[in-house]
């Protein structure tokens, strides 16, 4: 009975939001992939969107769901006028029509195999029967690639989930009956730094360029080109720069984040992967 | 009301005021502090509860945000309602449903409470995600200040009650000790000091008792103390009073004003006058007799108080019993405790048998100082007799050395002679007085009493007197007082001896003028007075206190410039005291002195009394002894070799007088019994046998022969000795030649002259017969010798000559024949000086010498005395 009362509630509450969409909504929704905790999620992206409403007058409320792919679920229900998240282009979501704005400048990312430092796996073939814990079933490095390379590879592993990026690393650094992350290796490397976590890395894909801005086909180009401005020329912004090395400064990233524009030919490597990979959904 | 109750009462209304009064205080705290608590709990809350909120937010999970909100209204008590509002107009909210907690409405009141309502933005990444409205439960607060109150008011008032139970119960033990101390100071006071109290409660109480227990203990001792220190002081007391009482010392004491405050029993005995009679008087009472004493020891004390310590002074003192005594008063102030000067006490000393035995004493030093004097005199007179001695001494044998002198003049050596028997006479004197002197000191001078012709006796010293005046250039005058007596029974030796002092001193002491005997005779006490005076240089009145003292003379310069022993007076006053006289002096300085012997004329039966001096007697004529030949045999037997030699020399010049000289009795002996002797002289004193051990064994043993004594020892007493023995007569030593041969002549016969070519007997041989083989080696040789000295002296070979002479010095002696020793010596004399004709002269003795020897060997061999 509670709980019925509840959704109710909760229907209610969404219900303004779910209708506003089909006009110019005073407010939009920006989705963000799970890499870290909701909490210092917000903390990294309120700041950045803030700022956006400043400058552009445009408001984006940030939302997400507890894990990645219920975050993806929600995209995919499309409950995000904008997402930042590269799980979007499988044969079947890249029908929702989502197109790439904008990128974070930096190397491409890559996922990882990766094991303890001291752990007696020397070569990827002995994972074969082996633990290996992944961020989330949608993840594209974390997931999506590396399962790709082992199925190709012969190789068969018991697949845990850990929720998120970090979430994968700390669970093969605490847990002995993990043998194995597969991760995202730009994610790995500045949560080593910060947690000095030692490891090995077995297996590296190919380069990826890293998660994407993408927005919903349903906002107008007007907005669209503002929100792509604003943000492109953030970093040039003094206000803006200072966000934005905050925001680094809260995910130990020591490069400043940099917004570039981008589209959507520049992920086709997803897009082929998704095509050719041996994965299941 | 006792204490305990009013301590009770005031500590419980105290405590009860301090309780109430803290427990508002206490309310009102804990109301502030459940209004801070509530701030607090609302920040932690919102703190907790915002970041959750946002991320269900984010998500749009508001079902899980209403769950949230509800489930802190059920974990926060205190809020009555949580209502979050979103910006968008969304809200959420819960109510805590819980009901009133029956708190009394007037302790609500006590309280200005009010529901508390806090709005808190939410924000996160500078994105607001509404409000948070929380509303406190004001009953809730009260409630939970309610329960703590009754809790605090129960535990108060339970801890009041247990704080009053302590409280009386500690005061209770401890007043009880405070009864006890009470009850024990009341005991102590009433003289029980044995009570203590057991140190027992609160350490105030165990100080207060232990501070009463030392106190206790500190009186018990210092009363056990004090009546011992009473004991002791009344002790004290009673032996000051007894030791004052029975000093035998005459002590009193006074006060300040003079007056008796106490005496003892010996003060009492001492003056006769009881205690009860001076105490509360003053010394005028006790002096009333003598008010002169009595005022000087009244001022005594005033100067020892106007100068306090100690006065000491002596006294001459009459007691009114009339004794006198001489006093040492010896006094000293004392003091009060208060250190001042209270009074005088005073002890007398009698020094009455001190002073009386310091004047005996002093008449001992002073006779110890005489005596002392005395000796330093006999000192002196040592010294002087060593002087006067000796001085003659060396006169003898510096003219006996030149009488060795072979080319001395025949007067030179005349003179000699005659000094060497001057100055031998002179000697023999000196020791005549020195052992008149010590006879008289032992009380052995032999005093003759006999009638003696006065002026018989007067013309000896007069002849005498005059030689000798007459060689000073003076005059010497005997001026007989008549009547006189012609006789005196008396000693006439030591009369003249005495006399011829008294006139040798005056001449002696007499530059010019005249000395004069004067005698008188005085009926009245029958004394006959011999006075000499003279006109010399007198004597003061020192002098002639000290002239009759043994061994002084009138000072040491007189000695020194007229000579003498100053033995002279002192024995003439002690002879004329053995006399049953005396000798007094008349002196004065550079004018003259005049000497009295004064001596009893004695009982003799017919006297006559002369008016004019008698003719003087006609003296005998001398006989010339020395020239008289004498035959016979000497034993001389005599130790002393000068004696020997003396003898051997006196008896030579006798002529024809075989003389054997043995040095001891015991040779005497044996040579008397193996042949006689016409005459024996027997030295008195003689090691291994003396003459009188000798002559006894003689006479014993038959032996007829006149034996004459050889002594020193002329004391009548002696000489009768040595008559009883056996001795036929005595010589007395020193020998004089005189006496000597009317003695010889006495047993022996003179002889015609021209009969001296007597046999010479050797000594050995009378020693000893045995040794004639020895002699007659010695004899037969004798001729070989005579030869060589004679062809030496012609030859002027004086070396041979001592050579020969020499060897007939040294066996000469050695086999008996002495003389012909003394003969080598003197020829070796005549070798050393060269003189031939001395030698010759001296050869031709030896000549004679030898032939003697060989005439009289034959005898002594055959041990036939020449005049059996």
């Amino acid at each position: 009975m509670r709980g019925r009362v509840l959704f109710l509630v909760g229907l209610l509450l969404t219900a303004p939001l779910l209708t506003s969409a089909a006009s110019e909504p005073e407010v939009y929704y920006f989705g963000v992939i799970n890499q870290r905790s909701i909490t210092l999620t917000a903390r990294y992206w309120n700041p950045i969107l803030a700022y956006l409403e400043r400058r552009s007058g445009i408001k984006l409320r940030l939302k997400m769901g507890k894990t990645a792919p219920e975050t993806t679920a929600m995209t995919v229900r499309g409950e995000h006028d904008f997402v930042y998240t590269n799980h979007l282009f499988s044969k079947e979501r890249d029908k929702l029509g989502f197109r790439v704005i904008l990128h974070m400048q930096g190397a491409p990312i890559r996922s990882t195999i990766i094991v303890r430092e001291d752990s007696r796996i020397q070569r990827l073939k002995e994972l074969n029967g082996k633990v290996v814990v992944f961020p989330s079933a949608e993840a594209f490095v974390g997931y999506w690639v590396p399962m790709d390379h082992l199925l190709k590879s012969g190789l068969t592993v018991k697949e845990v989930f850990a929720g998120n990026q970090e979430g994968a690393m700390a669970r093969l650094r605490n847990d002995r009956a993990v043998d194995a992350a597969a991760v995202n290796k730009l994610v790995l490397e500045r949560y080593a730094a910060r947690e000095n976590f030692r490891y090995r890395s077995l297996w590296d894909s190919e380069p990826y360029f890293n998660i994407p801005i993408m927005v919903h086909p349903r906002v107008n180009k007007a907005t669209i080109d503002k929100v792509r401005q604003v943000l492109a020329d953030m970093a040039n912004d003094p206000e803006g720069k200072n966000i934005l090395q905050t925001s680094a400064a809260l995910i130990k990233q020591k490069k400043p984040i940099v917004f570039i524009k981008a589209d959507d030919s520049e992920y086709e490597n997803y897009r082929r992967f998704y095509r050719e990979t041996v994965v299941k959904n | 009301m006792g204490l305990l109750p009013r301590v009770m009462l005031t500590v419980s209304l105290v405590m009860c005021l301090s309780f109430v009064a803290i427990f508002f205080v206490f309310l009102h705290d804990q109301a502030d502090e459940a209004q801070r608590r509530l701030d607090m709990e609302i920040d932690s809350m919102v703190d907790v509860i915002s970041p959750l909120m946002v991320e269900q937010i984010v998500i749009g999970d508001f079902a899980t945000i209403n769950q949230l909100l509800k489930s802190q209204i059920e974990r926060n008590q205190s809020f009555k309602s949580i209502i979050w509002h979103s910006d968008s107009g969304t809200k959420l909210s819960a109510q805590s449903s819980r009901s009133a907690s029956g708190v009394p409405w007037w302790f609500s009141n006590l309280f200005t409470l009010h529901n508390l309502t806090k709005n808190v933005a939410i924000q996160l990444g500078g994105v607001s995600y509404g409000e948070l409205l929380i509303v406190s439960d004001k009953d809730y607060i009260i409630a939970k200040i309610w329960h703590r109150a009754i809790q605090i008011f129960l535990f108060g008032l339970g801890v009041t009650l247990l704080l009053l139970l302590a409280i009386g119960y500690l005061l209770r033990i401890n007043l009880s000790k405070l009864g006890e101390l009470a009850k024990a100071t009341r005991q102590f006071e009433a003289g029980d000091y044995s009570v203590r109290i057991n140190e027992a409660g609160s350490p105030e109480l165990r100080e207060a008792t232990h501070a009463f227990n030392n106190m206790a203990n500190q009186l018990e001792k210092l009363f056990v103390e004090l009546e011992a220190s009473r004991h002791e002081v009344n002790e004290q007391l009673h032996f000051i009073e007894e030791l004052f009482a029975s000093i035998p010392l005459p002590i009193f004491y006074k006060d300040r004003e003079g007056i008796y405050l106490d005496v003892n029993r010996a003060w009492e005995e001492f003056f006769g006058v009881s205690r009860e009679t001076i105490v509360g008087h003053t010394v005028y009472r006790l002096y009333e007799h003598d008010l002169d004493t009595a005022r000087i020891h009244d001022e005594k004390d005033q100067e020892l108080w106007a100068q306090p310590g100690v006065q000491v002074y002596e006294r001459q003192i009459k007691t009114g019993e009339g004794k006198e005594y001489a006093t040492l008063y010896s006094k000293a102030t004392f003091t009060n405790t208060e250190g001042k000067v209270a009074g005088i006490i005073g002890l007398i000393t009698d020094l009455t048998e001190l002073k009386a035995a310091e004047a005996r004493a002093q008449q001992a030093l002073m006779e110890k100082v005489s005596a002392e004097t005395a000796n330093r005199a006999k000192s002196t007179f040592l010294a002087n007799m060593s002087h006067e001695i000796r001085t003659p001494l060396t006169a003898i044998i510096g003219f006996a050395e030149t009488l060795l002198d072979s080319h001395a003049e025949q007067q030179d050596r005349i003179e000699a002679i005659q000094t060497i028997i001057r100055s031998g006479k002179h000697l023999q004197s000196i020791i005549s007085d020195i052992l008149d002197l010590s006879k008289i000191e032992a009380d052995r001078l032999d005093i003759e009493t006999i009638p003696v012709e006065l002026f018989e006796m007067l013309h000896d010293i007069s002849v005498l007197a005059e030689l000798q005046a007459a060689e000073k250039g003076i005059r010497f005058l005997l001026e007989p007082c008549f009547p006189l007596p012609q006789k005196i029974l008396s000693d006439p030796t030591r009369i003249k001896q005495i006399l011829m002092n008294l006139t040798n001193n005056a001449i002696k002491f007499t530059e010019r003028g005249e000395v004069t005997l004067r005698v008188r005779y005085n009926p009245q006490t029958d004394k006959i007075s011999f006075e000499v005076h003279d006109t010399g240089i007198g004597l003061s009145n020192e002098q002639q206190s000290k002239l009759f003292n043994p061994f002084t003379q009138a000072d040491i310069s007189t000695t020194r410039q007229y000579g003498g022993t100053g033995l002279g007076l002192y024995l003439s006053r002690q002879l004329a005291v053995q006399l049953g006289g005396d000798i007094n002096v008349n002196s004065q300085q550079a004018k003259g002195s005049c000497f009295t012997l004064l001596l009893p004329v004695g009982q003799i039966a017919e006297q006559m009394f002369l008016q004019q001096q008698p003719a003087y007697p006609t003296p005998e004529p001398q006989v010339e002894i020395v020239n008289t030949d004498v035959r016979g045999t000497v034993l001389v037997a005599e130790d002393n070799p000068e004696n020997q030699k003396l003898m051997r020399y006196y008896l030579s010049k006798l002529g024809a007088v075989q003389i054997s000289l043995v040095e001891n009795g015991e040779q005497a002996v044996r040579a008397a019994l193996k042949s006689a002797y016409d005459l024996i002289f027997m030295d008195i004193q003689m090691p291994v046998m003396d003459g009188v051990e000798a002559t006894q064994i003689l006479r014993s043993r038959d032996y007829h022969g006149p034996i004459v004594a050889l002594t020193a020892n002329t004391m009548k007493t002696d000489i009768a000795v040595y008559k009883e023995i056996g001795c036929n007569d005595f010589v007395a030593k020193p020998i004089d030649q005189k006496k000597l041969y009317e003695v010889i002549l006495r047993y022996m016969h003179p002889v015609a002259e021209g009969e001296d070519e007597s046999a010479i007997i050797s000594q050995l041989l009378v020693n000893d017969a045995d040794m004639s083989d020895i002699v007659q080696l010695f004899i037969d040789g004798l001729d070989e010798k005579l030869q060589e000295l004679r062809e030496a002296i012609e030859g002027q070979n004086w070396q041979q000559v001592r050579f020969v002479a020499h060897n007939l010095k040294g066996t000469g002696g050695g086999v008996g024949y002495p003389m012909v020793t003394e003969v080598a010596i003197r020829l070796m004399i005549h070798a050393e000086q060269t003189d031939q004709q001395a030698a010759n002269s001296t050869l031709q003795e030896l000549v004679t010498l030898t032939k003697r020897i060989k005439s009289g060997f034959p005898a002594a061999s055959s041990g036939v005395s020449a005049n059996g």
